[in-house]
């Protein structure tokens, strides 16, 4: 188990001690959002460039 | 149709937009709108001018169309139409088939989404449109544009917003000179932080397992990780990618409400807060109440002071 392991499930097992105020299934309901948070900065890699293979059948290349 | 004489009118137009005289007809449906409008025929005029639009989508006359899209959404508003599903669907179908390289596009889906703002009950649009516009956006090469569509979408957006940034990715890392000049971290941080924005740990969740999941059964590339499991929670451990851990932890911490273990997250990975400082400091604010200290004004302080609080 390296540091970064070890370190990484003390997290886990602290975070995870009680249950949590949100569980994996909440979603705040979308008519009840007032902000969007913070506009996040642009990719410093060039433009993305439209696949129509990802997009067809809902499945992307790996 | 209903209307006899709406329906000859369609006719007349369909003839001559077969026989290529696309101004005259895309001229006597708008004068024949007017008519309807100002009569305040306002059914008639919608269905004149959705069907108008179409068959000049098709057409590939697609200045007129969205000219005629921008005058349907005019007479939506002066009649007050609401989002529903009839109102939507005109609209989608019309957005489904315009061609995305339209010049026009991005002000459709502007002039599409502030009608449904105006008129829905969603602050910043109604989630259904936005999963179609956000398809049209992308295919037009309005990357980031559709990607703030495709988070305020409904769930059949989720596949669509990974596998956008799994293809970017993959581009980006076929473009990179050296190894490591592309970070997987930068594309899965969009999907982690814009969900947990809106409070959608469900969709944080399924986007980015989906998006683990292919970097991990990438091909291309060795990926080292190990799945960890804590009561109902199960997390991927990637020895060799920090920020991916990190963000891992820091939606489990979100959902945690716990502040101190939120403090103790930016600190045990102090390189990576300083890269999301701003993100990290909108998430402490809404899931922790965690106050931002405003940077001190002694100027307007001290004036306050002698002014008597006035400013």
């Amino acid at each position: 188990m390296t540091a970064n392991e070890s370190d990484f499930i003390k997290f886990m097992t602290l975070a995870t001690l009680e249950a949590p105020v949100y569980p994996n299934d909440y979603v705040k309901p979308l008519n009840q959002i007032e902000n969007l948070g913070v506009a996040l900065s642009p990719l410093p890699y060039k433009k993305y460039r439209y696949n129509v293979n990802s997009h067809k059948n809902g499945s992307s290349s790996d | 149709m209903s209307n006899v004489k709406l329906a000859k009118t369609l006719e007349r137009f369909e003839t001559k937009i077969k026989d290529g005289h696309y101004y005259e007809a895309h001229q006597t449906l708008r004068t024949i709108t007017n008519r309807y409008v100002r009569a305040k025929k306002y059914d008639d005029a919608i269905e004149l001018l959705a069907k108008g639009a179409q068959l000049l989508i098709k057409a590939k006359q697609g200045g007129s169309a969205t000219d005629l899209i921008f005058y349907l959404l005019e007479v939506y508003d002066l009649a007050k139409i609401q989002v529903d599903d009839l109102s939507s669907s005109r609209l989608v179908q019309l957005l489904s088939i315009l061609d995305p390289q339209e010049p026009n596009l991005k002000d459709v889906i502007t002039g599409v989404n502030n009608w449904s703002i105006k008129f829905g009950k969603y602050k910043f649009g109604d989630p259904y449109l936005h999963h179609i516009m956000s398809k049209k956006l992308l295919q037009g090469g309005y990357c980031y544009e559709a990607e703030r569509y495709m988070v305020l979408a409904t769930k059949d957006s989720i596949e669509d917003y990974v596998n956008f940034l799994w293809d970017w990715y993959l581009q980006a890392q076929e473009e990179s000179k050296e190894e490591g000049d592309c970070n997987i971290a930068d594309f899965y941080s969009r999907i982690i932080l814009n969900y947990l924005f809106i409070f959608n740990i469900k969709f944080a969740y399924s986007a980015g397992e989906m998006f683990l999941t292919k970097f991990i059964n990438n091909n291309k590339k060795k990926v080292t990780s190990w799945k960890i499991k804590k009561n109902e929670f199960e997390l991927s451990f990637f020895p060799d990618y920090e920020e991916l851990n990190f963000l891992e932890l820091l939606l489990l911490t979100c959902q945690s409400g716990n502040k101190a273990l939120f403090i103790g997250l930016k600190q045990s990975f102090p390189n990576i807060e300083s890269k999301y400082s701003n993100e990290l400091q909108y998430l402490g604010q809404e899931y922790f109440g965690i106050k931002t200290q405003k940077p001190v004004n002694f100027l307007q302080d001290m004036m306050s002071g002698l002014l008597g609080g006035g400013l």
